[in-house]
């Protein structure tokens, strides 16, 4: 099933086209990777796709049907909050671990101090976080190292009950071991959840997603499944890329 | 062998402007504590002024109560409409024009002379909107001439934060409201508590607004907003201009100088503390 739908959906910075008339569908309950070199417009499309695109002193033209209505007619605040997006670098905002995850839940409405706990112990727990940290939910999250902060990152991404969950490279500033627990949580995030990750890593792309998209120049050149992608490409450009040629 | 003695010449230089600022400041504190502490007396500091001319004996009480009135309506005023105007500048403004327009009319206000401030306070405020010369009228023109150094120093602060952690709470759908109510101003919190007590000490040290828009030679200690009041730097410029006395006057200048430092002391750690709890 396909949760959302872009028609030639452009983006641009002023006068700089970033992207070229993307078409493609996201599948439900899948993990899309989205791969191609640097500037490409990789990051680009996930900020249009949760509508911080125009926070960021861009726009966006063309059409993306999401749950079966138009995505521009949502208010971006309800778009914001059913599309979760976690950037490259970890934000944790500078408070404790605790406050960084009821800080949306309390905008939206929980007050149930319960209820704000639950929350918190169960997203940490699906971030893989919770063992970790459950001695101390009250030390700064500024505290915690790289990879802790970007988990954290992810559960406070999912306080909000996301259907999809954006990535931008998450894993590119992390070690191994952070990336690989990264990687075991999208996999049992994607039961529930919907995943884009925009990704460097070609292994890492090979390694999690169901689907994977070959951007070069804010062009979508190749679009599929994952095992086909990587084994039987059909456009030269993507061979090249995904054989180490460019990018 | 140029280079040596460019260096020495470089060091010299430093270290004479460092020691003769250090003793100069070290001088007029010294001069005023050494003179001053010879009036100051529980009495002094307890009781209202007496004698002919007035001033010459008794105390100083409705100065330091009108003095502290007056900075703390100054320090309401100005930060509300500083902290306001700050704001909008690095959150809500988005034209660019209209951002260097504010920040032209700030630092002109920035470079007004405190003695036109108090005239505009004499002609708006006391004359125009009919206030009257009087602890309000007072306050708040103290509050115009100390309105740009907080909100430079509170712009300065808003704009230190995040740009990430702001597109973080923006990408969780959340208000731009919340997020600077709960996110960006506890965090600016205490620099900008502390550009407001420094602000404070500012206002509390100037004569020249106060002078006609509410500062009286003689007033009890005020008891409404429209009653006019005394202050600690206009005592001191009676005190000495008219002679009255000279040694009322350092006993004066003492307690309004170590007014300003405590305030000035409470501003530091006040920075002090944030920097700890940022690290």
């Amino acid at each position: 099933m396909n949760i959302l739908e872009l028609i030639s959906l452009k983006a641009y910075y002023g006068n700089k086209q970033v992207l070229h008339g993307i078409d493609m569908v996201i599948r439900k309950n899948a993990i899309t990777a989205v791969i191609g070199p640097s500037g490409c417009g990789k990051s680009t499309l996930l900020l249009t796709l949760n509508r911080m695109l125009e926070e960021c002193g861009g726009r966006a033209e063309g059409e993306i049907i999401f749950d079966g209505k138009d995505f521009f007619a949502y208010p971006k605040e309800e778009v914001r909050k059913r599309i979760g997006i976690v950037f490259q670098k970890p934000t944790p905002f500078p408070l404790s671990i605790y406050r960084n995850l009821t800080y949306a839940p309390i905008y939206y409405g929980v007050r149930d101090k319960k209820r704000l706990k639950q929350i918190v112990e169960s997203k940490l727990k699906v971030a893989g976080l919770y063992e970790e940290v459950q001695s101390d939910l009250h030390q700064s999250a500024l505290q915690l190292s790289g990879g802790q902060q970007q988990r954290l990152c992810i559960a406070r991404a999912l306080t909000v009950e996301p259907e999809i969950l954006l990535l931008d490279e998450p894993c590119s500033a992390l070690d191994i071991k952070n990336t690989a627990n990264i990687e075991q949580m999208l996999l049992r995030l994607a039961r529930d959840y919907t995943i884009v990750i925009v990704t460097h890593n070609l292994a890492q792309a090979k390694r999690i997603s169901d689907y994977t998209a070959f951007l070069l120049d804010g062009e979508l050149v190749e679009y599929d499944e994952t095992a086909k992608i990587f084994s039987r490409p059909e456009d030269q450009r993507t061979r090249e890329y995904i054989e180490g040629i460019y990018g | 062998m140029k280079k040596v003695r460019d260096n020495f010449l470089f060091r010299m230089w430093l270290m004479l402007s460092a020691l003769i600022v250090l003793a100069l400041v070290g001088f007029i504190i010294g001069y005023i504590v050494l003179n001053g502490m010879k009036s100051i007396s529980l009495d002094f500091l307890l009781s209202h002024p007496k004698g002919i001319p007035l001033g010459a004996e008794g105390g100083i009480l409705p100065a330091i109560v009108g003095s502290l009135l007056l900075t703390l309506i100054a320090c309401a005023s100005a930060s509300v409409l500083a902290l306001a105007t700050a704001v909008y500048v690095s959150f809500y403004c988005q034209s660019r024009q209209l951002e260097t327009v504010v920040h032209v009319i700030v630092q002109c206000m920035a470079g007004v002379p405190s003695i036109v401030v108090g005239l505009f306070g004499y002609t708006f405020l006391v004359a125009k909107l009919n206030l009257g010369r009087s602890l309000l009228s007072a306050g708040l023109t103290l509050g115009v001439m100390i309105f740009p150094f907080i909100e430079v120093r509170a712009e300065k602060s808003l704009r230190e934060f995040n740009r990430a952690i702001l597109q973080s709470s923006y990408a969780l759908g959340v208000s731009k409201v919340y997020t600077l109510l709960k996110l960006v101003l506890p965090q600016c919190k205490a620099d900008i508590v502390a550009a407001v007590t420094l602000a404070g000490g500012f206002a509390m040290g100037a004569a020249a607004p106060i002078i006609l828009t509410g500062a009286v030679i003689f007033a009890p200690i005020p008891r409404s907003l429209s009653s006019p009041v005394m202050a600690l730097p206009f005592h001191l410029y009676i005190l000495t201009g008219e002679g009255i006395s000279l040694e009322k006057a350092y006993a004066t200048a003492l307690v309004l100088m170590v007014l300003i430092f405590a305030i000035n002391i409470v501003s530091i750690a006040l920075t002090f503390r944030r920097k700890e709890v940022g690290r």
